[in-house]
């Protein structure tokens, strides 16, 4: 598996150059995230400030409810705080409008999900080749640029396949080829095993952190799983929306 | 995003969906096609009835009624209603009105519908006109040749008079029969009040038949001016009551269709009422844009309710593409990429209806106006063969890319607000949705 990744470095990775002048990719400064219930409002997040190191992998473990998802969406541009700022790259994308969202979302992340959310419809690699869609590259260029992802990532011999045709452990390859399509740095993944077995799981977490080492990008994995942030540097526990504790892993 | 993947995506968008985009281009197909059709038909009845006119240089003829009789028929254009006293139309009107520049002649118009023309044993009961030598000159002779008004056993027919006789044994009407040369005579019966019937006959000579030019013509006998002025005495059909030397109404020959509203005005001035064919024709001509307008119209209502149903297909499509929207939003797609791709599909069913429903509305047109035709032709027995092969139906090219335009315009205005709605979807919604 690392052999595979480290070819996949090679190829895809062109901006692989750190940017020493911030260590941080990432910064949460008292970020709140409130929703509206019927008439109570749940704080999702509650005064939550983070920093993040470039190309750190991060893990962000909790119980269900206790925000992990809505962190990820806030650091992944779905999401705008009700209050804080989420400084990214040095830029405050809390201030952002729907199309620099969109554009941010295009350029500097990466999702992976639980259930995939591959679309139906498409191929394998009509699937990874959809962000590039709104990129603007050449039909030609897309194609040839997934094909090569998914046969690094051992999926040759599916390009044409339907989600429906593949199992679990190829669609989550699938996603993450679609995730990494756009050399996003931040990768953003959402209890990515939750729908796998442990065998399965355990490689694509290996898949994720190859990546991570690898190519150098920055991975946020939420899980409720502690055995998955085993692969991470940090876990951040956070529980009702606050963070509880931030350790590091060791080997 | 680039146009042609907005356009492969949004193929395939509409083929998934292979069914409902079926159904709801049908809608569209139905509405173009109606106002293909019904514009057409308008358009068409328009053009033939015009043409048959100008065809035939009516446009050219002026006729002229005094304003007693004017007011007794109703409002004439370009009447002035006035209180002077009544000038009547005489032989010193008629030249009068000669002398108007542009006037090229002038007929006292005659019209007989009670003479019968019999020929050996054949009766056609056609309407009998008057006609002078300014007449007779706007007339096209196809067989045989012009009287001179002084002619009066001469008489010349029109090219359809030859099928309106009946056999006056059987009283069964009889298939074009031989009448250029023949001799006949033309019969005035006149009923007293004491109730006996005296019959006048004149005797007459067929000395031409005139070139097929419109229904009027081509169903009168022409009789020269005296002696249809004989007819009319021997029928006391002075209808309007009018006095000796004066005229129900004179017919007017404009050299040229320019020169048709100077006369009019002249001879308004003079105190008559003037109804120019040019004048019928513009009327005509606009009750029938009305008309096209308002079968226009019913084809839009048509069209009006495929749109809503673009809307409705569309909204649907919103709910079964909920989480993929979501999908396209988290890999980057924005909100304008999104609405693109809805508005394109309604267009795009615009376009497809358009274009099928144009051609639907063709042949459909097409089909009726042979019908239409083909009922003419054969439930006329007196063979109104001027309007065989007419075409009713007509699609000139700005109703054939019109109706295609008009069809993607009003598919892509009932995008507008599917689209929208897919655009502002909340991506954490819609992922979240199974």
């Amino acid at each position: 598996m690392k052999k595979k990744v480290m070819i996949i470095n090679k190829v895809i990775s062109k901006n692989n150059l750190k940017k020493d002048n911030n260590n941080y990719i990432v910064e949460l400064e008292n970020v709140s995230e409130e929703f509206n219930m019927g008439s109570s409002v749940i704080n999702a997040l509650d005064n939550v400030s983070l920093k993040i190191k470039r190309g750190e992998f991060l893990s962000i473990i909790g119980t269900s409810g206790s925000g992990k998802s809505t962190l990820l969406n806030v650091v992944g541009g779905l999401l705008k705080p009700t209050i804080g700022k989420v400084i990214v790259e040095g830029i405050d994308i809390s201030t952002y409008s729907d199309n620099e969202m969109a554009n941010y979302r295009k350029n500097m992340v990466g999702f992976v999900f639980q259930s995939f959310n591959l679309i139906p419809t498409l191929t394998a690699l009509e699937n990874v080749e959809y962000p590039m869609i709104f990129s603007g590259i050449s039909r030609a260029e897309r194609l040839n640029r997934s094909e090569e992802i998914l046969e690094k990532l051992g999926l040759h011999d599916r390009l044409k396949h339907n989600p429906t045709e593949l199992s679990g452990g190829e669609q989550q390859r699938v996603s993450i080829a679609r995730a990494i399509i756009n050399e996003p740095e931040i990768i953003l993944a959402d209890e990515p095993t939750g729908n796998l077995d442990s065998k399965t799981g355990k490689g694509i977490m290996d898949v994720l952190k190859t990546i991570n080492e690898e190519m150098g990008r920055t991975l946020i994995v939420v899980t409720h799983d502690i055995y998955i942030s085993y692969y991470s540097d940090r876990r951040v526990y956070l529980s009702d929306g606050e963070i509880e504790k931030i350790e590091e892993v060791k080997v | 995003m680039k146009f042609s993947d907005l356009i492969r995506i949004v193929i395939k968008n509409l083929k998934r969906m292979k069914l409902r985009t079926a159904l709801t281009v049908i809608g569209v197909i139905v509405g173009t096609a109606a106002i293909v059709t019904l514009v057409g038909i308008g358009i068409g009845f328009q053009k033939s009835i015009t043409s048959q006119f100008e065809s035939v240089g009516l446009v050219k003829s002026i006729q002229v009624y005094p304003q007693k009789l004017a007011r007794a028929m109703g409002p004439i254009h370009g009447t002035k209603p006035t209180e002077a006293e009544e000038v009547p139309l005489d032989d010193k009107v008629i030249k009068e009105i000669s002398e108007i520049e542009g006037v090229e002649g002038i007929c006292p118009l005659i019209t007989l519908t009670g003479a019968k023309l019999q020929i050996s044993n054949y009766i056609s009961q056609a309407s009998t006109v008057g006609a002078n030598d300014d007449m007779l000159k706007q007339l096209d002779i196809e067989f045989g040749e012009k009287f001179k008004e002084t002619d009066l056993r001469y008489i010349i027919v029109g090219s359809d008079i030859n099928k309106t006789f009946y056999d006056i044994n059987t009283e069964k009407s009889v298939d074009e029969i031989e009448l250029l040369g023949q001799k006949g005579r033309i019969i005035i019966e006149q009923y007293s009040s004491e109730g006996g019937t005296s019959i006048t006959k004149f005797p007459v000579i067929v000395v031409g038949i005139l070139e097929q030019s419109y229904p009027d013509y081509d169903l009168s006998i022409f009789v020269p001016i005296e002696l249809a002025e004989r007819l009319l005495k021997a029928s006391k059909g002075k209808s309007f009551a009018l006095r000796e030397g004066e005229y129900t109404a004179i017919q007017v020959f404009s050299e040229s269709v320019e020169k048709v509203d100077s006369i009019v005005e002249k001879i308004n001035e003079m105190g008559f009422n003037v109804m120019s064919m040019e004048q019928i024709l513009g009327t005509i001509s606009t009750i029938f844009t009305i008309l096209t307008g308002v079968l226009g119209a019913l084809g839009a209502v048509a069209l009006f309710v495929a749109a809503i149903g673009i809307v409705n297909t569309l909204v649907m499509s919103i709910y079964e593409r909920f989480r993929e929207i979501g999908i396209m939003k988290a890999v980057g797609a924005s909100n304008s990429d999104i609405n693109k791709i809805f508005l394109y599909e309604a267009g795009a069913i615009g376009f497809m209806g358009g274009v099928f429903g144009v051609i639907t509305g063709y042949i459909f047109g097409k089909g009726l106006s042979a019908i239409a035709s083909y009922f003419i032709q054969t439930s006329t027995s007196e063979g109104l063969t001027t309007f065989s092969g007419l075409n009713l139906f007509e699609v000139p090219f700005w109703l054939f890319f019109g109706a295609i335009l008009f069809a993607i315009l009003l598919g892509i205005i009932a995008g507008v607000y599917p689209a929208r709605r897919a655009a502002r979807l909340d991506p954490i919604d819609a992922l979240r949705h199974e």
